[in-house]
């Protein structure tokens, strides 16, 4: 396993820029997750480094070799397709078997390594099945085998979990992890599922039109985001509009004055606060926390675990709040009523709006109108 | 259970019309031309209503015929193989490019077909001809003195009917490409199959059948090639189709004739089964 270092890589497609000034190490044994929205460029990025796609600008290097020029086959990266590309006129262990047909070692080495392979991923009893006769479940980890049987410098997932289901892809992910923890496998895992990068990377990279937002560890990006985006991606937020009038104090574009703590760019901001961190005001009892906000209730929808409430605030925006069901707030909630909501100093984020919000829909989960 | 039985009933019956017609024009005249092939021939009554086997021991112990059909068989086994070989890049190609050229190039492919064998033989002879085209470049360029001789050789007949095959060859093997997910191309160079070992090991296997449809089809026509043999052969060279015209058109000699096509078209059918059993036995997945 290797390093594999990326510096100003990019790609032009007809003067569009899929990928655009792109640097970023992966250290050896590390788990990296590139993030983003569809067409963000991650797809294409973890493409130049299998050498499906060549860069039009920049170098790409794996452990010490660069390899910016050099055909896939020449390259040794193991990687899983989204759909797993199983050869389909093959057999389980001729599939896994195959890299190294290609590279000609000895018939009796290829028959162990396969088994090997195909025990790591509990699958050694099913060899000579063809792909179309496995569950979902059963090819993706097939893939996985043949990627890992060729001892490749580093592992490329693009989207390995999209195509299993709920549960399966909770349980197929904690397992890739612990694989990678074993093996101390140098892995680049492209996602668009920000719980599903948060529960595997040691590393995030999250994209967005071609271009990093922002790098660091999962805590890192979900408690200190940097820009409305990566908090808009990282979870479900409320973002209300205004600027910081005085150190430690937002005031929004209605009058309404928040508090926050730390330091906060200077220029026309964004308070975010995520609806987990927002409590419901019991009746006439006093608010816990010095952010108050009062509106009236708009939809209450039942999740499970948690109740969400919609409420439309008198900053005239819609703010959600997740209240857990075990709580006795929730119980006296009734649509159509007012209702005051509180938070803690800490849990608002002043984030950069220089980029906010030119772009329609470009927030996925945007609450303001 | 009943819904659906009934539904498929139904379906079958629409089968109905089409079974009928292809009965009625293809298999009944089938079925006289073979009654008439154990007929006698006869100088003035042209035929004589008999049963016997005369016609066929004929054909098969006389040395003309034999190696008529011999010929026959070559054209065609070489001509189907210089058509498969030409035609997978071609179809590899179409199947692969952007959605927008696709149909272009599609319609392209069967361009050749709007004009007819016969008018296609016709630019072949104005091509090879002694005055021709190909000679003319030839004696003005310098590389030779005297016109060669290139219209009424084999390889005329053999240049013309692969001209004629080739867009069936690519067109059924295009559709099968199609198919084949190109990230399974990927996954090969990912686990480093270099481009021959891609095509060996994955795209070959994977277009099977498209080669063996694209095979068989251009195979039988090769067999039945009738315009290119007679117009780019010329009178010495012979092959089964024009013979069989010319014993039933020119000598009116109806039970050889027929003789003949079934002797042509079982050998079609045997060679065809054979050589596809023996395909797909040895790439059975």
């Amino acid at each position: 396993m290797k390093q594999v270092t990326l510096s100003h890589v990019g790609k032009t497609y007809g003067g569009v820029d899929a990928v655009h000034d792109f640097s970023l190490t992966v250290k050896q044994g590390e788990l990296v997750a590139l993030l983003g929205p569809s067409g963000c460029g991650k797809t294409t990025t973890l493409r130049m480094i299998a050498g499906f796609v060549l860069p039009t600008a920049g170098e790409i290097r794996i452990g010490q070799h660069n390899v910016t020029e050099m055909p896939p086959y020449r390259r040794s990266t193991g990687m899983v397709f989204q759909n797993y590309a199983l050869f389909p006129h093959m057999t389980v262990s001729q599939n896994v078997g195959f890299g190294l047909e290609m590279r000609n070692v000895a018939r009796a080495d290829i028959k162990a390594r396969v088994l090997e392979m195909l025990r790591l991923v509990h699958l050694d009893h099913l060899l000579d099945r063809y792909p179309r006769q496995l569950s979902g479940g059963q090819q993706q980890r097939v893939a996985l085998a043949r990627a890992l049987a060729i001892t490749p410098d580093v592992l490329l997932l693009d989207e390995p979990l999209s195509n299993l289901d709920a549960k399966l892809r909770h349980a197929v992910r904690i397992e890739i992890r612990q694989l990678q923890r074993k093996l101390g496998l140098t892995t680049i895992f492209v996602t668009h599922d920000q719980e599903e990068a948060l529960a595997v990377a040691d590393r995030l990279v999250v994209m967005n039109k071609g271009r990093i937002e922002q790098v660091g560890t999962p805590r890192e990006l979900y408690d200190t985001p940097r820009t409305a985006f990566i908090a808009d991606f990282m979870g479900r937020a409320n973002f209300l509009r205004g600027y910081v009038s005085a150190p430690g104090t937002f005031l929004t574009q209605s009058g309404q004055r928040f508090y926050f703590s730390g330091s906060a760019p200077s220029s026309t901001s964004i308070l975010s606060v995520r609806p987990d961190c927002i409590d419901l005001v019991p009746g006439d009892a006093a608010p816990k926390h010095p952010n108050v906000l009062s509106g009236i209730v708009r939809a209450i929808t039942f999740l499970g675990p948690v109740n969400e409430v919609m409420i439309g605030s008198d900053t005239g925006q819609t703010i959600s709040v997740h209240s857990r069901t075990a709580s006795h707030d929730i119980a006296s909630l009734k649509e159509g009523e007012p209702v005051r909501i509180s938070w803690p100093v800490k849990a608002s984020q002043i984030l950069d709006a220089s980029d906010w919000p030119d772009n329609e829909g470009r927030y996925k989960n945007r609450t303001e109108d | 259970m009943g819904k659906g039985g009934k539904s498929r009933h139904n379906v079958a019956s629409l089968a109905v019309p089409a079974t009928l017609t292809v009965a009625g024009i293809l298999f009944l005249p089938l079925l006289m031309l073979f009654r008439i092939s154990f007929n006698q021939y006869d100088r003035y009554d042209l035929m004589i209503e008999t049963f016997t086997l005369s016609n066929y021991t004929e054909i098969l112990t006389d040395s003309f015929y034999r190696s008529v059909l011999l010929r026959t068989f070559e054209v065609a086994v070489l001509s189907t193989a210089v058509t498969l070989a030409l035609a997978f890049p071609v179809a590899y190609f179409v199947a692969r490019a952007p959605a927008r050229w696709k149909s272009l190039l599609i319609i392209l492919t069967i361009f050749p077909l709007f004009v007819g064998n016969m008018v296609r033989a016709a630019g072949w002879m104005a091509i090879m001809g002694n005055q021709g085209f190909l000679n003319q470049i030839l004696l003005k360029m310098g590389l030779i003195g005297t016109p060669i001789e290139i219209l009424y050789t084999p390889s005329a007949v053999f240049v013309g009917i692969v001209a004629v095959v080739l867009p069936f060859m690519i067109l059924s093997l295009q559709s099968v490409i199609e198919g084949i997910d190109p990230n399974l191309e990927l996954a090969a160079s990912n686990l480093g199959a270099g481009p021959l070992m891609t095509f060996r090991h994955v795209i070959l296997p994977l277009a099977l059948p498209g080669v063996l449809a694209g095979t068989v089809l251009v195979f039988i026509l090769c067999m039945n090639a009738y315009a290119m043999p007679v117009l780019l052969g010329g009178p010495r060279f012979h092959v089964m189709a024009p013979q069989v015209y010319q014993q039933i058109t020119g000598q009116s000699n109806w039970p050889f004739g027929g003789a003949l096509a079934f002797i042509l078209m079982m050998t079609t059918l045997i060679l065809t089964f054979v050589s596809t059993s023996v395909i797909q036995r040895q790439y059975r997945p």
